[in-house]
């Protein structure tokens, strides 16, 4: 779209203050020894205050910044299920995530597959969530790089030079900081996202519109099937964005952003505070109905807020916003590499193939499982068309939500046990599938979103096995506790 | 002393309101209506995530208080 370097150099400035905050990030809050556990969870020593940036960078992506207001330009309030959703999940983080955290302390996990297989004695188990773990999270990083090729394309940059370049510092700060890279970026990060999202949230309503008033009033006249969540898809609105924040922090890679804290304290503070963060995504959603104003008629909804802003600030600043998107899938690209790669290594290659591997080779095995997993998804963008990632990215997250009984149940309860919770995720497993089939492999949802269905029929199964079974004595409801 | 292994139920309760609102109310919430000139929908978002802090917070002061316990307890052993 423009001709000129200057969009490249602001591009790559940006590349290069990444890069730079990722290496210098290796002597934030710095490892006292080199292993696994420092290297990926900086030995659970960070405060409220930077698990809360490392938790804003996990579940507020580049693809949130595009897809939400893509959403919303395309199908209207329906869009702000992705709100309703993230204040569900905070206080579900504060239920769950602390108690886990305990446990993990106690035992020195690094993932929930560890937590898995110690609390129901099965290395198969933990291995599932290995897998589906991992299977969730490489469309994610995905749309990631979706994202990042969106921003490119609207600057006029080769959008395939600039993401492999992107990809690489994400890898090498990866391998040579850990969790610390991640944690440094993402205060980066936060600072230019929340300067954008406020400068924009009050620069475009005024400069178009004349004020708020005015915006809201021209979507309610102009669009107004748009303005309301149309009364069939209620149902589809509550259901989707409750199993979307159940599922929210069985996310690998969330699970290990808070796995980072020094104290299950911490993390109950960012359950407190985090909902503030989430304001944000309400003004990032209301930016997509400003752009059916600006620049109606595009076809790819993802690309309402790359045009919107190319459309109102010319090439420059679309190319300094267009940094700042690119940022926010550097960030969770590395935690999400980084979660896989543990889950590799520790409960599927240690525990199936090589149990006596050092906590050295694991840590090595690891540093290289994240470059294997970015070129992976690297791949995948490559060759497969957005709508089958965005699609695999769904189908992912109704997925990972029928790890529910094998992570968050026994956090209550030690009844249920070893077969039972296998029996049940995999009839939850196999309920979505089978769903997924009738319905159309295109949709997450009849009315009822589909993950649902998956864990009603867990908890049936639950209901008929669960007592026929000894409880679980592996761990105890002590440990949960903070004392 | 009474303390939980699991939550106290106040606990429960008060983080299972917003959940509950947002899933279950939405014929109430779903309005393009204008308050104070803005959507009614975006205003209630906005104060649900208000709403959460305050409850979450109500439910982080009753978890300290039943951890102190816990503690106490603990300790007397």
């Amino acid at each position: 779209m423009i001709a000129n370097n200057t969009p490249i150099v602001i591009i790559f400035l940006f590349l290069l203050l990444v890069a730079l905050a990722g290496f210098l990030s290796k002597k934030f809050e710095a490892a006292k020894f080199d292993s696994l556990i420092e290297w990926s969870l900086a030995g659970k020593r960070f405060g409220a205050f930077i698990v809360w940036f490392l938790l804003g960078g996990d579940i507020y992506t580049a693809y949130t910044l595009l897809a939400v207001p893509g959403l919303a330009y395309n199908s209207g309030a329906f869009a702000f299920f992705a709100v309703s959703y993230v204040i569900m999940e905070y206080p579900i983080l504060f239920l769950t995530i602390p108690r886990l955290w305990n446990v993990s302390k106690k035992y020195n996990f690094i993932t929930a597959g560890d937590y898995v297989e110690k609390v129901f004695d099965s290395k198969l188990l933990g291995a599932t969530v290995a897998v589906v773990g991992i299977f969730a999270e490489l469309p994610y990083i995905g749309l990631q790089i979706f994202g990042m090729r969106y921003m490119l394309s609207i600057c006029g940059l080769k959008p395939d030079i600039a993401i492999v370049v992107s990809l690489f510092i994400v890898i090498v700060f990866t391998i040579f900081s850990g969790i610390r890279a991640a944690a440094v970026t993402s205060f980066i990060k936060d600072f230019f996202i929340w300067g954008m999202v406020l400068f924009l949230i009050i620069f475009i309503p005024i400069h178009y519109f004349g004020g708020f008033t005015e915006m809201f009033e021209w979507i309610n006249k102009a669009q107004p099937s748009k303005s309301l969540i149309a009364p069939g898809s209620m149902i589809t609105f509550g259901t989707l964005a409750f199993g979307s924040a159940g599922a929210l922090f069985l996310y690998p890679h969330s699970i290990n952003g808070a796995y980072t804290s020094r104290s299950a304290d911490a993390i109950r503070k960012n359950a407190v505070f985090m909902p503030l963060y989430n304001i944000m995504l309400i003004f990032i959603t209301i930016l997509g109905f400003a752009a059916l104003y600006i620049v109606p008629g595009i076809k790819n909804p993802n690309m309402a807020i790359p045009m919107m802003l190319y459309k109102t600030f010319g090439p420059y600043l679309t190319a300094f916003f267009g940094g700042i998107i690119i940022l926010a899938s550097m960030v969770p690209a590395s935690i999400m590499a980084l979660s896989s790669a543990n889950l590799f290594t520790k409960n599927i290659y240690k525990n199936i193939i090589n149990d006596d591997i050092s906590d050295h080779s694991q840590e090595t095995m690891s540093k290289v499982a994240v470059g294997f997993v970015i070129v992976l998804a690297l791949c995948l963008s490559i060759i497969i068309n957005p709508m089958l990632i965005i699609k695999l990215q769904l189908i992912g997250g109704m997925i990972i939500l029928q790890l529910f009984p094998l992570i968050f149940l026994p956090l209550f309860t030690n009844r249920v046990s070893k077969t039972p919770a296998l029996i049940s995720v995999v009839s939850g497993l196999f309920t979505v599938l089978y769903l997924m089939r009738i319905v159309d492999w295109n949709i997450i949802y009849d009315k009822i979103y589909i993950g649902l269905w998956g864990v009603l029929a867990e908890i049936v199964s639950l209901l008929i096995f669960t007592f026929f079974f000894s409880p679980l004595r592996n761990i105890s409801l002590d440990d949960y506790l903070d004392v | 002393m009474k303390t939980y292994k699991r939550y106290h139920p106040v606990v429960w309760l008060i983080l299972i309101i917003p959940i509950a609102v947002l899933s279950f109310g939405i014929k109430y919430y779903n309005s393009n209506r204008l308050i104070f000139g803005i959507n009614a929908m975006v205003l209630f978002f906005i104060l649900m995530d208000v709403i959460t802090v305050i409850l979450t917070y109500a439910a982080y002061l009753i978890e300290k208080k039943n951890i102190k316990n816990l503690k106490s307890k603990h300790d007397c052993k």
